[in-house]
């Protein structure tokens, strides 16, 4: 059907933390308005408890993935690993050690940078792979996300979500059918890049002691978009212009797949607030019931697993038939948006 | 995984432009000796740098990548308008986040790109975000796609006080346009690996979430920069460059004494020296930069190769082996079949 034909989605796997926090149990704490609540709707997320870190997450993810799909781990030809957040140690090679520890002895791995919306860039990448190379059968895409003080403040931290701990994983593979891939779209606003982005530990200004003391090795969305967004006319400029791009990537993907909205049957879409989620769906003319809604307001925002965790939970729980037409769709800080389109 | 892309895939991929850039700024060993017990004479014979470049306070990743990104897109003949993809291999970014690809899109002007940072550890990272892209470009997913490899590793990555790390590495980014091809042309075959077990051998413990910078540690040299296990990057350097090469060539159907050029990650000479005459390449087949500009990580094969091009040493019909390796521990390779300009669409 599309220029991907035969390449689809052959396993997936989701892994949640066992504790768990509700937003009315921390409303208190944190001053938060019922408007905001509802506004909001994530009502719960699940920690980490202080033994698991993403590579843990991610393991697991992705060992649930690989039984699913029904292959063996020596199979796996390639592993891409994201996270959204911060990684365990500045800098190290946890992609080598998921490799490792899931027993991929033939993978080779890496790890893609792209924000929230690394999982889709990294499907676009695993199917145009396959295309290419007729050596490469299984690709496992696998991300995983904490959220812990003192680099960041899960509930506070932006007014667009609420942030929770999870993993999620897929395999792609090639002779697939029945969830196939379509075609994928990717789409980089780099003018917005200054937007909340974390201002200290890079090579534009190393860490140094007092950045500790003022508290800016950290993640805190809010507090630093509005170093830029000072008015309310600078702030409503810049949502116009991450809906118009959000707008566009929509469109490019239905032009790309040749269907009209009225064909999309279901949305995957990454963890955000109620409101964005409405949003997003009466943009594609879905009901809120047909998006992945029901597993956000249940899990929060988990960086860039939010997608594959989202896919697996609506496929296990038998939430998408087979003849759906479903559409993939995260963003991520710096702006990047992609969509996919997956047939049942 | 080793992989012929030229029986695969709707299309031929190539380098159609590289560009570099280089901070000006120089530091020698006799400088870097006043500092640290060694002596330019002990770092040349046993890594092979003489004197390497050094990013100044106002450079940024983002500067020089996008510095490195113009010129390969100008040497391709493109406008930045026509790139369709952009991926930066890097470690160390301007900021934790968001991705410095994006910056890099920004100020390139390249409207219509997508970006995103490959971390592969640094130095395999170049090789790695080739083949990459090649896939991108092969599968008819993009037309144009630019490849950056760069880092400023002397600003958190190593401790200058430390005589095991510090004398390798400098500052410096490369970059190429891949674009499509007829099929069967530019590159031939390419590997991409990772050895999991060693996924320690190169760490930088501090600054995340098992160990996060606080006021206890963000003095500690050992927890803040690069820890390096230097035999064993050696052992497995000198294992799988030459192994590299040999498969390649292999995939590709090329004997190895047919190979014309040989670019390395220029992690330390006697590496280079001793994997070229483990597969009976003379250096007269490869070429260097580690003597001007040290190990600069995911720039290194990048620079080494935009030099050859300019000096001649590569020309259109070669045969040219890329290999990168290191923290992973991975490794990656690639067999080319050169190509100018004109013959691009």
């Amino acid at each position: 059907m599309g220029k991907y034909s035969g390449i689809g989605i052959s396993g997936s796997g989701s892994y949640a933390p066992k504790n768990v926090m509700y937003t009315d149990h921390v409303k208190s704490i944190f001053n938060f308005t019922e408007a905001y609540i509802q506004k909001i709707g994530i009502s719960k997320v699940h920690i980490a408890d202080e033994t698991e870190y993403p590579t843990d997450m991610a393991i697991q993810a992705s060992k649930d993935a690989i039984k699913d799909a029904g292959i063996l781990p020596e199979d796996i030809n390639i592993i891409i690993y994201s996270y959204g957040g911060f990684p365990e140690y500045f800098m190290w090679a946890e992609y080598a050690k998921i490799q490792y520890e899931i027993g991929a002895i033939n993978a080779s791995a890496m790890r893609f940078d792209q924000a929230c919306n690394a999982q889709i860039i990294a499907l676009d990448y695993a199917v145009s792979k396959i295309k290419a190379d007729e050596n490469i059968n299984h690709i496992l895409i696998v991300s995983a996300d904490m959220f812990k003080e003192p680099i960041v403040n899960r509930w506070k931290t932006a007014d667009a979500c609420i942030w929770g701990d999870g993993a999620s994983a897929a395999i792609i593979s090639r002779g697939v059918t029945d969830h196939e891939i379509i075609d994928v779209v990717n789409m980089t606003d780099g003018a917005l890049n200054h937007l909340w982005r974390i201002p200290v530990g890079g090579t534009v200004t190393p860490l140094e002691p007092e950045h500790i003391e003022q508290n800016l090795f950290r993640i805190d969305m809010n507090r630093f978009a509005l170093e830029y967004l000072k008015d309310d006319a600078e702030r409503e400029r810049v949502s116009k212009r991450i809906v118009n791009t959000n707008i566009k990537t929509f469109e490019k993907l239905l032009e790309k797949i040749k269907k009209e909205k009225s064909d999309v049957n279901k949305i995957i879409t990454y963890n955000v607030g109620k409101f964005i989620i409405e949003n997003i769906s009466k943009m594609l003319c879905v009901n809120l019931a047909d998006t992945s809604w029901e597993y956000g307001s249940q899990h929060g925002h988990m960086g860039p697993a939010d997608i594959f965790f989202n896919y697996d939970q609506m496929k296990k729980n038998n939430k998408i038939k087979s003849g759906d037409l479903v559409v993939l769709f995260s963003a991520g800080t710096g702006f990047s948006t992609a969509s996919a389109a997956i047939q049942f | 995984m080793i992989t012929n892309i030229a029986e695969n895939g709707s299309f031929g991929v190539g380098i159609r432009g590289m560009g570099t850039f280089l901070p000006e700024r120089i530091l020698t060993n006799h400088e870097l000796s006043k500092q640290i017990p060694t002596t330019d004479e002990w770092i040349r014979s046993k890594i092979g740098v003489g004197e390497r470049r050094i990013a100044d306070e106002s450079e940024t990743l983002s500067n020089m990548a996008t510095i490195a990104g113009r010129r390969a897109i100008e040497n391709a003949g493109l406008k930045p308008e026509d790139i369709d993809l952009i991926i930066l291999a890097r470690v160390d970014p301007d900021h934790i986040d968001p991705s410095t690809s994006f910056k890099v899109q920004d100020n390139l002007g390249a409207i219509n790109a997508g970006a995103f940072d490959a971390v592969i550890g640094g130095c395999p990272g170049s090789v790695y975000a080739l083949s990459i892209g090649a896939s991108f470009v092969a599968s008819g997913s993009c037309k144009n796609v630019l490849v950056i490899g760069g880092d400023i590793i002397s600003r958190n990555l190593i401790n200058w006080n430390d005589r095991e790390t510090c004398c390798f590495f400098g500052d410096g980014a490369g970059a190429a346009v891949l674009s499509r091809l007829p099929k069967g042309q530019g590159i031939q075959s390419y590997l991409m690996k990772v050895d999991g077990s060693r996924y320690n051998a190169c760490i930088i413990p501090a600054g995340g979430l098992k160990m996060p910078v606080d006021s206890g540690n963000v003095d500690d040299v050992k927890k803040r920069y690069l820890n390096m296990d230097n035999k064993a990057v050696w052992n497995f350097a000198t294992t799988v460059l030459p192994e590299s090469i040999v498969q390649v060539a292999e995939k590709s159907g090329v004997k190895v004494e047919d190979i014309d050029m040989v670019i390395s990650h220029q992690a330390n000479i006697n590496i280079i020296k001793t994997s070229m005459e483990k597969i009976g390449l003379t250096m007269d087949k490869t070429h260097t930069t580690i003597e001007k500009y040290g190990n600069t990580g995911g720039a290194s094969t990048l620079i080494t190769l935009a030099e050859a091009v300019v000096e001649k040493k590569v020309n259109k019909g070669d045969k040219v082996v890329m290999v990168s390796f290191g923290a992973g521990l991975a490794w990656s390779g690639m067999l080319l079949e050169w190509h100018e300009q004109s013959d691009f669409n």
